[in-house]
Formats: structure tokens, C-alpha cells, sequence
């Protein structure tokens, strides 16, 4: 490890978790992914914590890193995401993670939501970072070529805004300038892979009738989903997702893929320690019930860890 | 491309119309265009959590759409900068708008750190308020100035919307930040406050999405007419509402570190040594019975919860996001015509607590991302009548007897002002007749219906709110005299007033001379012990 890693590593492990939002979430790998996707969309309860499968999203990923991969090295991972609701709804982010340094551990999050915002210059014209962001994807959504000149162009736009905007108020580049890197280290981001994902996304609750009895979460009304918010006899407990997704790199000129398959729940309870019992209860059902195992690497390490041994 | 969205509208330009940049922004601009640099240390501060300390205090916690706003703005000043353009009138006021956002955040980053009045600067109230007796003197032009110079609309100050009456002017404000108040209110304990003197904690509304200062004491009607009158006179304001027997209920809800109504009196006492008890019309637990009549309490029952006599709640709306002081140190601010002439309302509701501290900076989501900032005249309650004891350091508001029946007075070729005011802040220190005058023509569009209206919603016992009502027209009528204006709407008023209600002679020669229904009132009208001394209790 070069003395520059060793320095980052230093503040990474003091400062992670100040001033940035912070999520308990448990990853697992699935044994038989036929018979839990059918669990999870079906309606089905423990009796004590009842699932609604609410949402079939679509999320394009652009993994960004520096050329000696600083950010791999340092377990943070960085990426442009679009979230497709349906063929006419889509959000963007811009978010920095870490990894989690064991399987119960909290999970930093630091993330730009307002991609809507920013424009890049252009020839003679500002185009949206969206809109850029959307040329990169096109590939993706559409399981066409990768490198033409459209994409191209926009990475290079891409850059272009990532080179302008390294010392300014984008929380991922705050965060990663207060965690030690250089701005010339966010100058050199560039994307390492792209990434499609397919996700089965399901609330956890309680209800009245449920053996699980814990007092009402506490969640302003704009913030609960839809379905809380016209059942609000539900207790919204857990969020968790199953998801399928396929990564892509450029390795000696050729594009290659690697698939990744896991299940992730999350808390949501406001009291973290209640909170971490209900996530408790409800992996050891999972496990019992279909085998699940832990698993603490992000898809983007995972990913990295498959294409080195391609 | 991005639309400007600054709440600057205008800053003020001054009677020759020339463009004014204060200095404290000039370090923006370098050469006629954006200094990047200066820029991003802004909007850096603005919006990283990451830097936590500011002159070696801790910032407050920065919130997410005060963020995005700022973020916002500053984009818009980017691509000007990308786009290699000269500055113009836009950019200017959003960085205008940049820099108070910065300076008041770093005001009340110091604030914070101060959780008590010193002994220094109780001195200094001290000296303002004895001070301010003889100070506020105007020469009398020898020609009447133009009145046409009125300022625009600004952060500080809005031109009224004549489609609304003056007494709803508060609730327009309101409506525009989302405050749902309700005649029966239920909200949840959050929080003990430590701040300020008069009791008061943080409580949360229903909808868990907004929140609500409750407090007790002597300011919960004399707060109500204050923003009330200011918002009258196109001020933005805080939002009081007074809640009479019964009428709001305070929930208690477990994992709290306050869970009852007798440890919520223990806190109270710790904190500002006022026995709460006084106040309490009845507590208990939340029973099936009450959830039928008040189906607000329905989730709540089983939990413990207290009622009072009298209480007023200031909204702390979600949609708006306090920052720090309005800067009234900062030299832009020193000669605003719009905070100069707030002096005469001052005088005339009878303020006495000016300070910076009582000054606010905000941002107001309008929605769909959009924001104006403004900026508000916070607790106007200590006004319409009030006793300073300097011996035992203490002062009550709302003494309807210790507010004078004339406020103006013309003296040979001078107006006088008689309210005493405890801090003399650059633009009331800078204040003339011009300005004054222009306030003097704003207030005589009070009439007596919309006057009426005003102090009805502060809920004052109805003797002693006719009693106001005769006090604040004499008031008045006293300004439009002093400055000769012919008053528009004349309202009839009689300092000799007496007033027999329910068979008890309450106001005699025009003045309270019982301590009204002290039971239900126990700050008492007449008392002049104040907060720190338990009210007289």
C-alpha cells in the first residue's frame, strides 16, 4: 500500500460516518433465486412481519474510479445511478458508498439527488447532465453497441463536468476532499464499469392483527411510501430488494459481463437498536426458510473481484 | 436554460437610482466578472457537512432544502462564469442572496454558542432602553419630503396585495408557507428549548412533517398582535396563535425523555424556575371518550397527555428554514428605508425587545424547488405595555396599564418619539422623518374594523381587548397627528373609558383596575412581577 492509500485509509476510518447519512442494511446470497423470487412477489407473511411487493425498478449504474482505482482500494465505491420507475418515470443520482466492514455494520451514504440542476457546456449549447448521463445509459437500456460515437462523446462531456465541478459543492466530491483525497485524485475519475440492475423491491410491516407488536415508526408523512401512507394502521418496519444485475467492462478492447445476484434488506425502524432486532428476527426466518447466507461486499467490489479473474 | 430564482428582487437602490454593491460582496467579482474561487468557498460552506466548526463553534446542522437552494444558485452563477459573461443585475442579487445566507448562518453559528445573556449584555439592554427615552427626536423638514421614494418589494419588506384586508395579511403569509393551524390542536412533545427566557418547548404536529413552539406566560396574546400588526404593515413575521382553555392538548409519547405531565413541570421549573402548575387546566390519560369528541387523539390513546388555560403556538413550518439573523450590522442593510421606518412600528405596538437576536434570515420553499428568502421580525411579544424592574432583572410584557395612551408627539419643529427600545440597531439609529413618515402613511390604513379584527385573534379577555383596542387608536391617532396626516379612517377612541362586564367594574377612567379572572389568567394583566420572578406567584 502506497503512503497516499495509507494517509487516506487514516482518515477514512475517523471520519466516515460524520456528517453523512448512514444506513443498516444485511446483504444475502440467495441458494435458489426462482423459488425466493416467487416468495417475494407473492404476498406471503410469517405471521408476525407481513411483505408488500411494491415496485419492479430498473437501475443503470456508471461506476467511476481513478485510474489506479483509489476508490476501490480505499472500500468506497462511486456512481452516476438512473432509477426507472417505468418507461416514463426516471430519478438520477450521484452517490458515494463504502464498504460495510462486517455484515451487521452501518453503511455510509453520500449522495447529490439534484443531477436535474446541472449543465454541462456544450458546442454552442448547455446540455443537462441528464441528458448526458442518458447517452451513456443508452447502451444499456438497450442492449446496444457500447462504443459509438454518441457515448463516447458524452464520457467526454462527463469528464469534462467532473474535472470543473472537483473542488465545488457536490457532496460526493466534499465528502471524498474531506476523506483526503486530492482534487486532482476527482479530476482523474473516469468510468471502470457500467452496471444494469433489475430490482423487486418490498415493504416490511406490521399491522394490527400481526404477533409482532412494537410501537408505530416515526416517519414524516412526505417520507412514507405511498402504500403507509393510505394504510396508516401498517408499520413500516424494513425495505428490502432482490436483485439481478448484470456488469459491464471494457477489458482489452473487448466488452465482458459478469452477473450478480443478491437480497438486501434495510431498516427503516427510527429506533436503530429496535430496529436491528426486527432486521434480526427476519433474517433468521430467511435463512431457516430458504438458505440465505451473508454477504458484506458492494455489487461494485463483487463485480471488480469477478473481472479480475476473467 | 436555468431561470433565477433570487429572492433579491431588489436591494435598495436609493432616491438617486443608482446601483449600490456593498463592499461585502465586491470580493465576488473580479474584473466585472465571477471570482470561481470566492464563489465556491461560499457555496462550500453553504452546503458541506463535512466542515463542522466556524470560528471554532460548531455550525448547526445544515439542512436539505437550504442545500439545495444554495446549490441552486450557485450553479446558476457557474454557468455565467463558464459561459465567460460580465456580471448583471441577476447574478448580482444572487450572490447578494449567497452572502447573507453565509453571514447569517455564521451569525447564528456564534449565537448558538451563547446559551445565556450575559451580565455584559443585560447591561447594555439597560442602557439602550434608558437611552432610547431620549433619542428618537426628528427635525421636521421645512418641505414635506416626496413620499414617491417607497421601497420595493425585498427580502425585507413586501408591498401589500390590496386585493387582501390588512388583518388577513398574516394569514396570507401563512397560507404561502404551508401553516395549518387548527381551532383544536393536538401535538406531540419533542423537545425541552433552553433558549430565551419565557417558557417554551418543541413539539411536533401530527403530520410529524411540521413543528410547533409552545410556550406560556406573558407574551401568548401581546405576540399575536404584534406579527400580526407587522405582517399588516408588509413585514414578514413568526406565526402565534393563542389557544385558550382546553383547546390544545400535548401528547406524551414513550421513549421521551419528558413522558408526562409532571415531569414536563419539573423541566420546565428546572430550566426557567416558573411553576408551569399555574397554567394546567387538566392532564391525565388519553381516554376512549376523548378520542370520540376529538378524533385527532384517536392514535393516542392509553398515552398521557396535559391541557391548559391559556398557551400560544409559533409554527415552525417545514417549508421554512431558519437561518440566523437578518444581519442588521451589515452596512447594506444600515440604510433600507424598509428597516428604518419598522422603527414607528415599533413604537407603535410599543416593542421594547429590538435586539439582532429577535432579527431572522429565512428560506421559504414556494414549491416545485423554488424559494424566496425573507427576512422576519421574530418575537414581537414583548410590546403593549411593559414594566423593566432593572433591581431584580426582570421585565413582564402585556401590562394594558403601562402602555401609554400617546406614542408621538410633535414639539416645535420636531416629532418625538416616546417607546423605549433596549437595542438601537444601525437602520432604527440611522431612521429620519422621511422614513418614519412613510410608516406613519402605512399605519393610518389601520382601520377600526381592521384593528378589531387583530387584537380579537389575540383572545385578550374581552375588557381588556376593548381597553387595547381604545389604547392602540390613541396611539394612532397620536403618529398621524404628530406628522399631520389627515387620517383616512378615524377611529373613535376614549381615554376615559370605563367598562362594566358581567357586573364587575373591570376598567375605570381607562385604566384595568382589577387583576382579571387571575385564575385563568395567571401571568395576571396587572402584576408587574414578570417571568423571573414566577409572575408574582
Amino acid at each position: 500500500m502506497g503512503i497516499k492509500s495509507f494517509i487516506i485509509l487514516l482518515v477514512l476510518t475517523t471520519s466516515f460516518f460524520s456528517f453523512c447519512q448512514t444506513e443498516e442494511q444485511r446483504k444475502y446470497a440467495i441458494q435458489n433465486f426462482e423459488i425466493f423470487k416467487s416468495f417475494i412477489l407473492s404476498k406471503e407473511s410469517n405471521e408476525a412481519l407481513l411483505t408488500h411487493f411494491h415496485a419492479k425498478d430498473i437501475y443503470l449504474d456508471i461506476y467511476l474510479d481513478t485510474p489506479s482505482q483509489l476508490l476501490l482500494k480505499n472500500n468506497l465505491s462511486l456512481r452516476f445511478r438512473k432509477r426507472m420507475v417505468d418507461s416514463t418515470n426516471s430519478t438520477y443520482a450521484f452517490q458515494l458508498k463504502n464498504e460495510m466492514d462486517s455484515i451487521n455494520s452501518l453503511r455510509m451514504e453520500v449522495e447529490e439527488k439534484e443531477l436535474y440542476f446541472y449543465y454541462v457546456q456544450g458546442h454552442k449549447k448547455w446540455i443537462p447532465l441528464t441528458d448526458i448521463l442518458d447517452s451513456i445509459f443508452y447502451p444499456l437500456e438497450n442492449h446496444s453497441e457500447f462504443k459509438t460515437t454518441a457515448t463516447q462523446n458524452a464520457v467526454s462531456m462527463l469528464l469534462r463536468w467532473i474535472h470543473f465541478k472537483a473542488n465545488g459543492a457536490i457532496a460526493p466530491f466534499q465528502k471524498l476532499i474531506a476523506l483526503g483525497f486530492k482534487v486532482t485524485d476527482i479530476q482523474s475519475l473516469k468510468p471502470e464499469l457500467f452496471g444494469k440492475s433489475t430490482r423487486l423491491r418490498s415493504h416490511i410491516y406490521a399491522n394490527n392483527q400481526s404477533q409482532f407488536t412494537i410501537g408505530q415508526n416515526k416517519i414524516k408523512i412526505d417520507k412514507l411510501p405511498v402504500f403507509f401512507q393510505e394504510n396508516r394502521q401498517y408499520n413500516w418496519l424494513l425495505e428490502s430488494s432482490l436483485d439481478s444485475s448484470v456488469f459491464f467492462k471494457e477489458i482489452n478492447g473487448k466488452i465482458l459481463n459478469v452477473k450478480i445476484l443478491e437480497y438486501e434488506v434495510e431498516n427503516k425502524y427510527y429506533q436503530k437498536e429496535m430496529g436491528s432486532s426486527i432486521l434480526y428476527f427476519y433474517e433468521k426466518y430467511l435463512m431457516k426458510r430458504f438458505n440465505l447466507s451473508w454477504k458484506k461486499d458492494s455489487k461494485y467490489k463483487q463485480a471488480c473481484i469477478l473481472f479480475s479473474k476473467l | 436554460m436555468l431561470n433565477a430564482l433570487s429572492a433579491f428582487t431588489q436591494f435598495d437602490k436609493g432616491p438617486s437610482d443608482r446601483p449600490f454593491i456593498p463592499p461585502s460582496i465586491d470580493s465576488f467579482f473580479l474584473h466585472g466578472y465571477i471570482n470561481l474561487k470566492v464563489l465556491r468557498n461560499t457555496s462550500n460552506f453553504l452546503t458541506n457537512r463535512d466542515i463542522r466548526l466556524y470560528d471554532n463553534q460548531t455550525i448547526p446542522r445544515r439542512k436539505n432544502a437550504f442545500i439545495r437552494h444554495v446549490k441552486h444558485l450557485s450553479e446558476i452563477c457557474e454557468c455565467h462564469y463558464q459561459d465567460h459573461q460580465k456580471i448583471n443585475t441577476e447574478i448580482i442579487n444572487i450572490v447578494f442572496e449567497l452572502y447573507f445566507l453565509e453571514a447569517s448562518f455564521k451569525q447564528k453559528t456564534i449565537r448558538n454558542a451563547e446559551t445565556t445573556v450575559s451580565f455584559y449584555q443585560k447591561l447594555d439592554m439597560l442602557y439602550a432602553t434608558y437611552r432610547s427615552k431620549n433619542i428618537f427626536k426628528y427635525k421636521i423638514p421645512n418641505q414635506n419630503p416626496a413620499l414617491n421614494f417607497a421601497p420595493k418589494n425585498s427580502p425585507f419588506y413586501s408591498n401589500l396585495n390590496q386585493n387582501i384586508p390588512l388583518h388577513k395579511q398574516f394569514a396570507s403569509l401563512a397560507k404561502q408557507k404551508k401553516i395549518k393551524q387548527k381551532k383544536e390542536m393536538v401535538v406531540l412533545f419533542k423537545s425541552l428549548s433552553l433558549s430565551g427566557s419565557a417558557p417554551k418547548i418543541n413539539t411536533r404536529d401530527l403530520d410529524l412533517d411540521n413543528e410547533w413552539v409552545l410556550k406560556w406566560g406573558d407574551e401568548v396574546h401581546t405576540d399575536i398582535l404584534g406579527s400580526r400588526i407587522f405582517a399588516a404593515l408588509g413585514y414578514d413575521v413568526d406565526h402565534p396563535y393563542f389557544y385558550g382553555k382546553d383547546k390544545l392538548t400535548l401528547v406524551f409519547e414513550e421513549d421521551l425523555p419528558v413522558k408526562n405531565a409532571s415531569e414536563l413541570l419539573a423541566a420546565i421549573y428546572n430550566i426557567y424556575h416558573i411553576d408551569l402548575s399555574l397554567f394546567v387546566s387538566n392532564f391525565g390519560i388519553i381516554s376512549k371518550e376523548m378520542a370520540a369528541i376529538n378524533k385527532q387523539l384517536a392514535p393516542f390513546i392509553g398515552k398521557p397527555y396535559v391541557r391548559f388555560f391559556k398557551c400560544s403556538i409559533e409554527a415552525r413550518p417545514d417549508r421554512v428554514k431558519r437561518i440566523g439573523s437578518f444581519l442588521p450590522f451589515e452596512a447594506s442593510n444600515a440604510n433600507r428605508k424598509a428597516l428604518k421606518g419598522a422603527l414607528l412600528a415599533h413604537h407603535f405596538i410599543g416593542n421594547w425587545d429590538t435586539r439582532e437576536a429577535n432579527t431572522l434570515l429565512t428560506t421559504v420553499h414556494l414549491g416545485n424547488y423554488k424559494y424566496k428568502m425573507s427576512a422576519v421580525f421574530s418575537d414581537l411579544g414583548t410590546s403593549l405595555g411593559v414594566s423593566i424592574n432593572p433591581f431584580n432583572r426582570d421585565f413582564k410584557v402585556g401590562l394594558v396599564n403601562e402602555l401609554p395612551w400617546e406614542v408621538v408627539k410633535r414639539k416645535k419643529n420636531k416629532i418625538v418619539c416616546t417607546n423605549r427600545i433596549n437595542a438601537m440597531l444601525p437602520f432604527y439609529k440611522n431612521a429620519n422623518y422621511d422614513d418614519l413618515l412613510w410608516m406613519a402613511n402605512k399605519i393610518a390604513k389601520i382601520d377600526a374594523y381592521n384593528l378589531r379584527k387583530m387584537i380579537k385573534k389575540a383572545h385578550w379577555p374581552y375588557p381588556i381587548a376593548v381597553l387595547y383596542f381604545h389604547k392602540l387608536a390613541s396611539r394612532r391617532a397620536s403618529i398621524l397627528k404628530a406628522f399631520n396626516i389627515t387620517d383616512p379612517h378615524p377611529i373613535p377612541f376614549d381615554k376615559k373609558v370605563n367598562i362594566v362586564y358581567k357586573e364587575v367594574e373591570v376598567v375605570k377612567n381607562g385604566q384595568l383596575i382589577i387583576d382579571y379572572e387571575k385564575k385563568e389568567n395567571p401571568e395576571s394583566f396587572l402584576n408587574k412581577k414578570g417571568r423571573l420572578r414566577n409572575y408574582g406567584n
